[in-house]
């Protein structure tokens, strides 16, 4: 083995498959993992094995209640719930996955820059990021709502703002930490340029802190987009959106419990398994604790 | 702390100026022109439209508008919601009370239920207890408000006839609002107190009081819990965001008055100059908030002031 070998091997970090396996002996996670993948398995199979088609309004069999052919009841239309459950699903994690992939990648971007470049920059963006957390929990989205308009993209854009500050908060933090220590310095004086240097050095090692937000993230913005979805500000209907269908279920509370319960079920499952995800992942990184 | 408080008023009105940036955008940003957002798609003739822009000064530069809405605003003028047909501030005067109300009660809650479960569960840490009370808390902090608040009408107020289903006053009427709004807050601070206790328990002088002799009781009300409140306050501005931002979804459940329903009842009738005064109240509010307590926290913890 040669020297260049020797070296390679010993700065090589612990590699990430193994950690992760470790990371699964925190029982947060575990349980939060296999949550998450049930709630996956019948918003993704289930469509492909349902005969009913989520939109068929059948009038003479509005609001039957759960049975062999519909197990989760019909809704006011005759809808069969159990396909517009598995459909709707669809609707609200993809749009939470686009809500944090698009916030995400905007905060941790303005995050870093804030905080590697420091300086006039830096304080103009986290002055900017400070006005955006002002507004709190779903107002600054209600804002960007009565702009934008309703709708699923709209939606997303409106909750996409809300997700930049929390990024780039985060990242900012973790990378002024960082730039502090000495192996920047060091990078720095052998002529490493900016954009290498945060790709290489500052990113990963960020990485920790925002796979945590993330995981959060994702159920907070699910739950969020089916809070516009409800309030009528977010997806409208006759798309079968988990809000949309809790709201459509609002007004058969008394004579129809299963039109909002099993939507209500499938949301809360999908945001408990991201949050013992995020709590799992945290206390894997987070030694102190 | 006199420096301190000078610099952080100062902040809060650079941030109050940004809000009202915002707050003053929204009717600039909609497509179309404002006077006829404004207006509405009903009864929109000409001379109305031209009455309308001069009477806003839609036709001065935008500094110059921005200014005079700002000034309006201050003096307790936002305009006039032309789908309510009255003054926005008498809106804002009939929906104010009734989310006060819900807030308090529910910050009420979210407090004493928050600190009962967090001390319960560091108590018995590691523990059968304190595994189930983290799990609840999970879940609390999970559920959507306003799955939860149609679960609790379906059990309290449909099967159980306990509570007035809809729109009810008085207290029997806030109970299942204030706990739909509480319980998230309630997961929340129990976590977070939880984690407080527990630091607050690894500290040198508890050791010491243990050594000392001090009794398990005392050493836990008068050095633990006492210590562990501190961050608690913290956790209560934060809360009072969350719970200004929940009262939207709540309001709208329950079908009970407020500001938030006012929000989403005016963003869905496109009355922009109410959705402007909401937005500018409840973030100025927020900041206010922050900064009390931020203040207060210095005021009760000086050490803060040096970290």
């Amino acid at each position: 083995m040669d020297t260049t070998a020797v070296v390679s091997t010993a700065v090589k970090p612990p590699r990430s498959r193994s950690r992760l396996a470790g990371a699964f002996r925190h029982k947060s996670l575990a349980i939060g993992v296999v949550l998450i993948v049930i709630v996956l398995a019948v918003v993704i199979i289930g469509p492909f094995l349902n005969s009913h088609n989520p939109d068929a309004v059948n009038p003479g069999a509005a609001f039957d209640a759960p049975s062999a052919a519909h197990p989760f009841g019909t809704d006011s239309f005759g809808r069969d719930m159990l396909s517009r459950v598995e459909t709707g699903g669809r609707y609200t994690i993809a749009a939470a996955v686009v809500v944090v992939l698009l916030g995400g990648v905007v905060g941790i971007a303005l995050g870093i820059v804030a905080g590697y470049f420091r300086g006039a920059v830096g304080f103009v963006i986290m002055r900017l990021m400070d006005l955006l957390l002002a507004f709190p929990g779903l107002l600054l989205a209600l804002t960007a709502a009565a702009i934008l308009g309703t709708g699923l993209t709209n939606g997303v854009l409106a909750l996409a703002i809300i997700a930049v500050p929390a990024y780039a908060r985060v990242a900012e933090g973790a990378t002024i930490e960082i730039r502090n220590r000495p192996y920047i310095d060091a990078a720095t004086s052998v002529g490493v340029n900016p954009f290498t240097m945060i790709t290489r050095h500052v990113l990963p090692n960020v990485r920790d802190d925002l796979l945590v937000l993330t995981s959060s993230w994702i159920g907070l913005s699910a739950l969020w987009i089916a809070a516009l979805g409800f309030i009528g500000l977010g997806v409208q209907p006759p798309t079968p959106e988990w809000g949309t269908l809790l709201a459509g279920g609002q007004d058969y509370l008394s004579v129809a419990w299963w039109i909002t319960t099993f939507p209500g079920i499938f949301l809360a499952l999908f945001v408990i398994g991201t949050n013992l995800i995020g709590d799992g992942l945290r206390d894997h990184f987070d030694k102190t604790l | 702390m006199l420096r301190y408080t000078a610099r952080r008023v100062g902040a809060l009105i650079f941030l109050a100026i940004g809000i009202s940036i915002i707050a003053f955008s929204i009717l600039r940003l909609i497509p179309g022109s404002p006077a006829q957002a404004i207006l509405g798609t009903s009864g929109t003739s000409k001379a109305e439209l031209a009455r309308l822009n001069a009477q806003l000064g839609l036709n001065r530069p935008l500094v110059i508008q921005y200014l005079s809405w700002v000034g309006d605003a201050l003096r307790g003028n936002f305009g006039y919601s032309y789908s309510q047909k009255q003054p926005v501030s008498s809106l804002l005067a009939q929906n104010i009370p009734p989310t006060l109300e819900l807030i308090a009660v529910g910050m009420v809650l979210t407090v004493v239920f928050g600190m009962l479960i967090g001390v319960g569960a560091a108590l018995r840490r590691g523990r059968l207890t304190d595994t189930a009370l983290m799990a609840g808390s999970v879940v609390f902090l999970s559920l959507p408000s306003f799955w939860l608040g149609q679960l609790l009408i379906q059990v309290f107020a449909v099967q159980v006839h306990l509570f007035p289903v809809v729109g009810g006053t008085g207290l029997a009427g806030l109970t299942l609002p204030a706990v739909t709004l509480a319980l998230g807050g309630i997961g929340l601070t129990a976590r977070f107190v939880r984690s407080s206790v527990i630091e607050a328990a690894q500290q040198p002088h508890v050791v010491i009081a243990r050594a000392k002799g001090v009794s398990r009781g005392r050493i836990l009300l008068g050095h633990v819990i006492r210590n562990s409140l501190l961050p608690v306050i913290n956790i209560v501005g934060l809360q009072f965001g969350s719970l200004l931002s929940g009262v939207v979804i709540v309001e709208e459940v329950f079908s009970r008055n407020g500001l938030g329903r006012l929000l989403v009842d005016s963003i869905l009738s496109k009355d922009y100059p109410t959705v402007q005064a909401v937005v500018l109240l409840i973030a100025v509010t927020y900041c206010v908030v922050t900064l009390l307590v931020d203040l207060a926290y210095r005021i009760i913890d000086p050490r803060t002031a040096t970290r």
